[in-house]
């Protein structure tokens, strides 16, 4: 398994997307009405969405993990 | 990662988690209805502004010392303590009490009309959210309770960090958002520990440490008020507080905050001798005029005497970090579709500490080298169940 090894960029890769994306969220709902409310629903659902489509994906195939 | 860094970030996360646990959970748990305590109040008492129709109270109607005349006819004996104003309707509210320090239990809070001038009446309760509203705030033990609580946010900012620094060497192998279902209860459940917690970590990270900021929120005032607010008025200091029967015109007041912080829209007054306010002065705190600072607070301070203006500046960066806190602390400011991000998330803060707590308790007792293996290898070295 050596050869499959992640390194820490490409762990975090995708959690820091979905946390940049939040932040960013958070700030634009604070920050005004309107558009901005739509995008921040947009930015922050992404943490949600994420939640459902891990729960959603079929289980994967025994590893050897 | 060596086995040593891994042994002392586990320990690191493993106490930091298992102290505040029981208190996270209360937290969640009262944090979800607390989240939609607008629809809640409003399904159970009705929504008083959406029956009001005229210009804002914070931008115009009748003036002010009538308004704060009819609240303390129907308040006998009672001295004013603040005055709120809606961006969004006519509603004004005024809160009073026995005296101009009076504790917050012993307030009484009443909406008015400011277009029409109409009473109406006591702001509505509502005992079951009240109930949750302060177990959430400070278990009903009042300041000790909410410093509690705030180190206790802290330590779940703790545990967010530690874990995510474990998240590295367990996912050496695994590919993001893995769920292996068909192992071992316990694979699954550091799995799914794993994903939801990298999944919330920015929010969680933002509430944890926004929490821990509205804990410290009584002791930030009273830092403001006797820092602060004693430097703005230090000519009075010395001088008796000024009486309620001596209060001047809140109307000439306003005007004079409204020339020294001009298109600003006021949010409340504080009366003289409270929290939020010196001994001598209407404390007339207005909005920032731009989206970015519409949520931070600017004092100006007015002799409620005379009504002339004494000084209007910004707060302290604390207090404004506490001020900016709230909103994203509450998830109350972006309409319905962030509140229900808000349940989702919270949702999936329960379900982190809970598998937290699973694998605690089934772990195999005292053996924190095997702790270390399921870290550092993503995976259980012998499977069980």
């Amino acid at each position: 398994m050596k050869g499959s090894r992640r390194r820490p960029s490409a762990i975090f890769a995708v959690p820091l997307l979905i946390g940049t994306a939040m932040l960013i969220g958070l700030v634009l709902g604070l920050t005004g009405n309107g558009p901005r409310d739509a995008l921040a629903w947009g930015f922050a659902g992404l943490a949600p969405l994420t939640l459902l489509f891990g729960l959603l994906r079929r289980a994967p195939r025994r590893s050897s993990n | 990662m060596s086995r040593r860094a891994i042994r002392i970030w586990y320990l690191i996360h493993k106490w930091s988690s298992l102290i505040p646990t029981v208190f996270l959970l209360m937290l969640c748990v009262t944090g979800l209805p607390l989240v939609f305590h607008d629809e809640i109040d409003a399904a159970m008492a009705g929504d008083t502004e959406a029956t009001l129709s005229g210009p804002p109270s914070a931008d115009s109607g009748l003036p002010l010392d009538i308004m704060l005349n009819k609240a303390l006819a129907g308040s006998p004996g009672s001295v004013p303590l603040f005055m709120a104003f809606s961006q969004d309707s006519p509603l004004l509210t005024v809160t009073t009490g026995p005296s101009p320090d009076a504790a917050p239990d012993q307030m009484d809070l009443f909406f008015f009309d400011r277009t029409t001038g109409a009473s109406l009446g006591p702001a509505p309760v509502n005992p079951v959210m009240d109930f949750i509203l302060q177990l959430h705030t400070d278990m009903f033990l009042g300041l000790p309770g909410m410093l509690v609580l705030g180190i206790m946010g802290l330590l779940f900012v703790l545990a967010l960090v530690s874990g995510t620094v474990l998240y590295a060497p367990f996912m050496r192998k695994i590919a993001f958002g893995t769920i292996r279902r068909n192992r071992s209860d316990r694979l699954r459940r550091l799995d799914h520990h794993n994903f939801f917690g990298i999944v919330a970590l920015a929010w969680m990270l933002v509430i944890g440490l926004t929490g821990a900021i509205n804990a410290f929120a009584d002791p930030l005032t009273d830092s403001w008020r006797d820092g602060e607010v004693a430097r703005m008025t230090a000519s009075y200091a010395g001088t008796p507080s000024i009486a309620p029967q001596d209060y001047g015109s809140l109307d000439a007041a306003m005007d004079a905050a409204n020339r020294a912080l001009p298109g600003r829209s006021p949010q409340f007054i504080g009366f003289p001798g409270g929290d939020w306010s010196s001994g001598h002065h209407y404390a007339i705190f207005f909005q920032g005029d731009r989206p970015l600072t519409q949520h931070l607070l600017t004092p100006a301070l007015v002799d409620a005497a005379t009504a002339e203006l004494t000084d209007a500046r910004n707060m302290p960066a604390l207090n404004q970090a506490l001020m900016m806190s709230k909103p994203l602390h509450f998830g109350d400011y972006g309409g319905l579709p962030l509140k229900l991000i808000w349940a989702v998330l919270t949702l999936a803060t329960i379900w982190v500490l809970w598998t937290g707590i699973l694998l605690w308790f089934k772990r195999t007792p005292g053996n924190i080298e095997r702790r270390i293996e399921e870290i550092r290898t993503g995976t259980i070295p012998q499977a069980s169940s």
